[in-house]
C-alpha cells in the first residue's frame, strides 16, 4: 500500500517523540528520588566556588572600594532599621500580654548557590536535618530581615523558597497605617501589592511580616495608579540584594 | 559526537556554577544545534533538581526546565528538515 509523504514524516515523527517522552518520564521518576544526592554531589564544587569568590572578592575590593562603602553602608542601614522593629516589638507589652516569649537564637547556615544561580528565586544552604532544620521554618538575615521559608530538606542541606518566589503570597503589614497587605513575589527581590486606592502608600515606606515581631520584609519602589483605576499596584523590593545573600538565619 | 559530550559537560557546569540567564541560552542554543539532543531534558531536569521545589509526575508539580527542554527538543524535529544552512 502507498502512503502520502506526508503521512510518512508525520510516523517518522511519532518514534522520537515518544522516545523523549518516555526519558522525560523516567528522568522524573529517578531524578525525584535522588534529589537530595545531586545536592549532595555538588555541594563541595558551591563551597569551594564560595570560598574561590571570597578570596578574589578581598582583591578587587582593593580597586572597588567606593562600591564597598556603599554596600557596607546599606548593610548597616538595614541593620539599624531591623534593630529598631524588632526593639519596639520587644519593649511593647504585646508579646507579655500574649504569653510569647522572645525569638531563638536560630541556626547559622552559609548560602551555597543562590540567584541569579538558581532560576526560581530559591536559596541552597548548607544546613539540613542533621541540623534541626525543618520544611516551613523562617529564614532571615542575621541583620533581622524576613527572607523566605524552608522549602525542602536534606541531611545536611536545605532549599530556601524566597519570599519573592513568583506567584508566592504572603501576608505582611504596610507600617505607614498598620494596613494588611498580600504580597505577591515578582521574583528577582521583587514583590506586588495591590490595594484600594484610598490606602495611603509612598515610596520609601516599609512592609513588615505579620507576625508579633513584625520583621522587615520589603520597601516601597513605586506606586502606580490610574485616575479611573479603584485599586493601586505597589511595586517593592526586598530591602536586601538577593543576588548576594551569604549567610542566614533559621528560625522555627 | 565527542563535541555533544562535551557542550553537554559545559552546560552542566554553567548550571552549578553560572547564572542563570548564560546556561538557558546556552541550553537553548545546543537543542537547536544538535539533531535531537535529549541530553537537554536531562540538563534541565538538573536546572529543576537543584533550585526549583520538589517535583512528580503530577500535572501541578512537572518540573519546569525539563518540561521546556522537552517541548523544545520535539518543536524542533520537524523544524529541522526544513532548514538548510550553506558552507
Amino acid at each position: 500500500m502507498n502512503y502520502l509523504p506526508r503521512n510518512k514524516s508525520r510516523n517518522a515523527l511519532l518514534k522520537p517523540i515518544s522516545l523523549l517522552i518516555g526519558l522525560f518520564i523516567l528522568g522524573v521518576v529517578i531524578f525525584s528520588f535522588f534529589d537530595g544526592a545531586l545536592i549532595q554531589a555538588v555541594t563541595p564544587v558551591w563551597l569551594s566556588e564560595n570560598v574561590a569568590s571570597k578570596k578574589f572578592a578581598g582583591f578587587f575590593s582593593y580597586f572597588h572600594s567606593q562600591g564597598a562603602l556603599i554596600a557596607e553602608n546599606e548593610s548597616l542601614k538595614e541593620r539599624i532599621a531591623s534593630l529598631e522593629l524588632s526593639e519596639r516589638a520587644r519593649s511593647g507589652e504585646v508579646i507579655n500580654v500574649l504569653g510569647r516569649q522572645a525569638e531563638a537564637e536560630g541556626v547559622a547556615a552559609t548560602v551555597l548557590s543562590a540567584p541569579p544561580q538558581s532560576p526560581y528565586d530559591t536559596l541552597v544552604i548548607d544546613a539540613g536535618s542533621s541540623d534541626s532544620v525543618g520544611v516551613g521554618e523562617s529564614v532571615y538575615l542575621p541583620e533581622g530581615v524576613l527572607l523566605g521559608q524552608v522549602s525542602q530538606v536534606f541531611g545536611s542541606s536545605a532549599k530556601v523558597s524566597l519570599f519573592t518566589t513568583p506567584d508566592m503570597k504572603t501576608t505582611a503589614v504596610l507600617e505607614r497605617h498598620a494596613v494588611p497587605v498580600t504580597l505577591d513575589g515578582a521574583g528577582g527581590g521583587n514583590f506586588r501589592i495591590v490595594v484600594p486606592r484610598e490606602t495611603e502608600v509612598e515610596v520609601g515606606d516599609r512592609i513588615l511580616s505579620a507576625d508579633v515581631f513584625s520583621h522587615y520584609m520589603a520597601v516601597v519602589e513605586e506606586v502606580i495608579m490610574q485616575p479611573t483605576d479603584s485599586f493601586k499596584e505597589v511595586l517593592a523590593r526586598s530591602p536586601v540584594n538577593v543576588f548576594s545573600i551569604h549567610q542566614v538565619l533559621i528560625r522555627p | 559526537m565527542r563535541y555533544r559530550v562535551l557542550i553537554t559537560f559545559i552546560i552542566f557546569a554553567a548550571i552549578i556554577l553560572l547564572p542563570y540567564w548564560i546556561y538557558l541560552p546556552l541550553l537553548l542554543l545546543a537543542i537547536l544545534y544538535f539533531p535531537l539532543f535529549w541530553e537537554g531534558i536531562l540538563l534541565g531536569l538538573v536546572i529543576d533538581v537543584l533550585y526549583g521545589p520538589s517535583f512528580s509526575l503530577a500535572p501541578h508539580s512537572l518540573p519546569h526546565y525539563a518540561l521546556y527542554a522537552l517541548l523544545a527538543v520535539c518543536l524542533t524535529l520537524p523544524v529541522r528538515k526544513h532548514l538548510r544552512t550553506y558552507a
